[in-house]
């Protein structure tokens, strides 16, 4: 052994040198930039968007898909947003299907002491240096003259930095959690750190992140739906008579709970198809009401690792004294109620609730401060608002009652506990995608809860008026509903004694 | 645990330090216990199966051996065979056995059963197939007297666990491993430079030649009717070096692991694209299982020593089996019986065609340009006759691989692309310059350059060179490596 050391220590020492000349080589030669937005295009932005931004907006699908046939405005949440603050500079950084655990590594990107760097502090310093000083191009400006100067203005206030999440309660559930996309979300996340440029690509050869294939993923999901009890414990809702099987089930309390897994849901959807079958429409319902089970039926707890990713969202954030606003969106309870009934509706209001009561004690905690939390909470502010609407209040949330929209015309308006399905993109998908009034309404609610976070000083440029578009609420696509939905609450009743007797 | 992997990269050289810093008669459990950490890894309750194989054919070694009445030698050694088979096919074959049977909705309609259905149906205990065959031969062995029983169960279960060769072989033979298992061996430096040769150079094979090479196939069967004629035989000409090198990559990586450790695996691989017929490529590739087959099946059944028609049985059976044991899958079926028709066809037909290359030697004692031309129709023929037979190999469903042939040789095939119609916004195999540049670097290597097995070979080229490579080699694997994921083909089975 003695003999072979010195050998081995010197190869891992040339190792050592080749490693970090390449490295050298690579980073200097532009490949790695090519690489990086090969790889994770992702990254580029949020560089950009820490750069210039004084909200950055982290957002999935739901920020920028909109309606091409019905949608008079296809602006994003976050273009809308700019419109609401035109004194901040919002930058919006979205992707499909991603979901609060990359926003969470996403943030490994926000730069050091981002808090107290003025928009495009660096660009104003590279001036600086350039002019050989004190002055630059924008000297005017006070704040991008120097890093001191912009110290001492910043003191002991809180940060206009803003980070705005969007948390989309379905991305928490197994289907999505186990999706086959998540192996190459990983490996974009990669690039969310400021690591050695070379060690990134060489865990992106060498797959160091979770790269579960899409048939682990399956496996995974399909014990989820086999073994994970949806029977809620100690809530509202506590039902649940006995464990499903057996003639003697009948639930205990609110009759509509039925199910204690996804797998026997599916399984007596799928029995169910057979009496109802016969509707032309029924072919692309079922794959709904599949896509809807499995999406929405699951209950959150603590160990959820999206939760778990939403509490260092807010550590991180505490660390960098940057204000975090969670924008809970809204899923479809409409077309839920219409599919499932209060099953799954309570199932979801669980899950939501879960979510609500831990921003709540966030916003709570960090009330005073250099550093806070919120949330938008889109259904509650959706509820508000819609009450204020059919009550005729002109004066609070006046701002879209419109004599001419027509709302109390809409019998399916009645209905205040969730929007209606019509506001939806996707009418034969569970998403979150909404139409331009939601999405307008979505920026709104945020730029409300940005101001009230942020202190008001000569930065300022004093622009208050939002720059936005009257959008009414109009109809959208929606599917044929005078079809029988199957398990539906009016189904479910006879379902029930059909099962009792024929299938246990 | 995956040779391309970081852990693996943290966890052998931990291993192998701890390894000789022990006293020598522990070390043994050290290599145990970390072999079924190794295996562990990926899932804690496979160990547990692979500990149940590892029990039975120990105590079955032990009965036969200890048996003088033959006839329960033979119940011992088929007890075991059948235990061993028995597992395969649960974990293996089930699900494509049972397919969407009545019996299968029923026990996914019970909690108590569902799980064996999900088991079949999405997981397959890594390398079951190569410990399982390590294990029967172990037991026919002692049944033929060819070797003595191991009596110490751990000592056993490092025979079949030993991690550097657990999940995709070589399929190594107790004699030849078990001893150099429990041997005094002290680090030399020769084997831990050779190690490590094969450890990059492996490595490399697999990271910046196959896994560069799958970004391509990949791309194309994942929807191949989007693509063209040429791009069809791009995807399985490629296809054909990927298997090859992943494969041929973590065979090296195998062995070089090995080696630090100073133990010698077979060598899997030996330039199977020289080979002028099937047989002999059979000879060439993936050489621990061909020999496997031949050991336990071929000649038991018959061999070549009774006449064409037993020989053409015993070969089909082997290659029918070659094919099922690559897969549960009608296309791996496929994959097999071709090979055996291919086999047949080129011992019985092929070989009556050898007078057209004409004499062997001149008259100088050298080859002859006819001879020459014939033997290079031959090698080509060979290896273009595999290529075919890989695209049901790589196909998911038999649909697909008939799909692909029909692209292959149909200009215009239902399905297939047409060049030239505007407004069809059909995507393209995107990929770089370095596909094409590695792979013919690993040709220009493999069938001309490289004369002996690449540590040997690397010793005997020039320092600077040398080094030049090591540098070429590291830089394509940090830089370059595929980023698709895509664990190594033959994890699979």
């Amino acid at each position: 052994m003695k003999d072979i050391a010195p050998k081995m220590l010197l190869r891992l020492l040339v190792g050592v040198v080749v490693f970090f000349a390449a490295n050298f080589w690579y980073v200097s030669s532009g490949l790695y930039r090519q690489e990086r937005a090969k790889f994770s295009p992702m990254a580029a932005k949020l560089d950009s968007a820490f750069l210039h931004g004084d909200v950055v907006y982290l957002g999935e699908s739901s920020n920028t898909s909109f309606n091409p046939w019905t949608d008079t405005f296809g602006y994003s949440v976050s273009e809308f947003l700019q419109m609401y603050l035109p004194q901040n500079r919002v930058r919006g950084v979205s992707h499909d299907g991603y979901h609060v655990g990359l926003f969470s590594q996403m943030l490994g990107l926000m730069p050091e002491h981002w808090a107290l760097r003025a928009p495009g502090f660096e660009e104003f310093n590279r001036g600086d240096l350039d002019a050989g000083g004190e002055k630059t191009a924008l000297g005017s400006l006070k704040y991008g003259v120097s890093k001191d100067h912009w110290y001492k203005l910043n003191d002991g206030k809180p940060s206009r930095k803003t980070v705005v999440i969007t948390v989309n309660m379905r991305s928490f559930g197994p289907s999505a959690m186990f999706n086959g996309n998540e192996a190459s979300n990983q490996q974009e996340a990669i690039f969310y750190t400021h690591r050695t440029a070379l060690l990134n690509r060489v865990y992106v050869s060498l797959h160091h992140y979770d790269n579960r294939d899409s048939r682990e993923m399956e496996r995974a999901k399909t014990q989820w739906f086999r073994t994970k009890d949806l029977r809620i414990q100690g809530g509202a809702g506590q039902h649940y008579g006995s464990t499903h099987g057996g003639p003697g089930l009948q639930a205990a309390g609110e009759e509509w709970f039925y199910h204690n897994t996804v797998k026997w849901w599916l399984r007596d959807l799928q029995r169910q198809f057979a009496p109802v079958s016969g509707e032309a429409d029924l072919a692309r319902v079922m794959p709904m009401a599949e896509a809807y089970l499995k999406e929405f039926a699951f209950l959150l707890d603590e160990e959820n690792p999206r939760v778990k990713a939403l509490d260092a969202i807010v550590e991180k954030c505490k660390r960098e004294a940057v204000n975090v606003i969670f924008v809970l969106l809204m899923p479809n309870f409409d077309h839920a109620n219409r599919l499932f009934g209060k099953e799954l509706t309570l199932l979801m209001d669980e899950n939501m609730d879960f979510l609500r009561k831990r921003f709540e004690g966030w916003s709570e905690r960090y009330k005073s401060g250099n550093f806070k939390v919120g949330y938008v909470d889109v259904q509650r502010a959706y509820f508000d608002w819609r009450v204020g609407e059919y009550l005729g209040d002109t004066s609070g949330n006046g701002e879209d009652c419109h004599p001419e929209c027509g709302l109390q015309s809409m019998p399916e308006f009645m209905n205040f506990d969730w929007a209606s399905g019509h506001h939806y993109t996707d009418q034969w998908y569970p998403t979150e995608h909404v139409d331009a009034h939601i999405r307008r309404f979505i920026a709104q609610k945020t730029a409300e809860k940005i101001l009230e976070f942020q202190y008001r000083d000569r930065i300022q440029t004093g622009v208050t008026k939002p720059m936005v578009p009257v959008i009414r609420p109009q109809s959208n696509n929606q599917p044929n509903w005078s079809i029988k939905m199957p398990l539906a609450d009016t189904c479910l009743r006879s379902w029930k004694v059909f099962a009792a007797k024929h299938l246990r | 645990m995956l040779f391309n992997s970081v852990v693996y990269w943290l966890f052998l050289p931990l291993v192998w330090l701890s390894y000789f810093l022990l006293p020598i008669k522990h070390r043994w459990i050290w290599l145990l216990l970390v072999s079924y950490y190794f295996y562990g890894y990926w899932k804690i309750e496979f160990a547990g199966l692979m500990l149940l194989t590892s029990v039975i054919d120990w105590w079955c070694g032990m009965r036969v051996e200890r048996q003088d009445i033959g006839g329960w030698r033979k119940f011992w050694l088929w007890f075991s065979i059948g235990s061993n088979l028995t597992m395969l096919f649960m974990f293996k074959y089930l699900d494509f056995a049972l397919g969407d049977s009545a019996m299968v909705r029923w026990m996914s309609d019970h909690n108590a059963t569902a799980w064996i259905v999900e088991l079949g149906k999405y997981t397959i205990p890594a390398g079951i197939s190569f410990y399982t065959f390590q294990s029967i031969s172990y037991v026919v062995d002692v049944y033929r007297g060819q070797e003595k029983a191991e009596h110490n169960l751990p000592k056993f279960m490092l025979y079949v666990s030993f991690f550097p060769q657990l999940v995709a072989g070589p399929i190594e033979r107790f004699g030849k491993l078990h001893s150099q298992l429990f041997s005094d061996y002290m680090p030399r430096w020769e084997d831990v430079r050779n190690g490590a040769r094969l450890l990059i150079y492996g490595l490399f094979l697999k990271v910046a030649v196959a896994d560069n090479l799958a970004t391509v196939v990949d791309v194309f069967y994942a929807d191949h009717t989007a693509y063209t004629q040429a791009e069809a035989w791009l995807a399985t000409f490629y296809f054909t070096f990927q298997v090859y090198c992943d494969f041929f990559g973590y065979s090296l990586l195998a062995q070089g692991s090995a080696l630090l450790f100073g133990i010698h695996l077979m060598d899997n691989f030996n330039k199977p694209f020289i080979a002028k017929s099937v047989p002999e490529f059979w000879q060439r590739w993936h050489i621990s299982l061909s020999t496997w087959f031949r050991d336990y099946i071929f000649i038991p059944v018959g061999g070549n020593k009774r006449g064409p028609w037993v020989l053409a049985m015993a070969a089909m059976l082997v290659f029918f089996t070659s094919g099922l044991w690559h897969g549960a899958n009608g296309t791996m079926i496929a994959f097999g019986v071709a090979q055996g028709f291919l086999y047949l066809f080129d011992r019985f037909v092929f070989k009556k065609l050898e007078f057209v290359g004409g004499h062997f030697h001149d008259h100088q004692g050298r080859l002859p340009l006819r001879r020459r031309l014939w033997d290079g129709f031959r090698t080509v023929k060979t290896g273009f006759f595999f290529m075919m037979t890989l695209v049901w190999f790589r196909s998911a469903t038999m649909d697909q691989a008939s799909e692909v042939f029909g692209m292959l040789w149909m200009p215009g095939y239902i399905g297939c692309r047409l060049d030239g119609l505007e407004g069809i916004a059909a995507p393209t195999l995107a990929h770089g310059l370095q596909i094409p540049l590695f792979l013919c670097m690993f040709l220009l290597l493999d069938l001309w350059v490289m004369k002996d097995r690449a540590d040997v070979w690397l010793g005997k080229i020039a320092t600077p060179l040398r080094w030049l490579m090591y540098a070429a080699m590291a830089v394509s694997i940090w830089i370059w490596g595929g980023a698709i994921n895509h664990p190594f083909v033959y994890f699979q089975f």
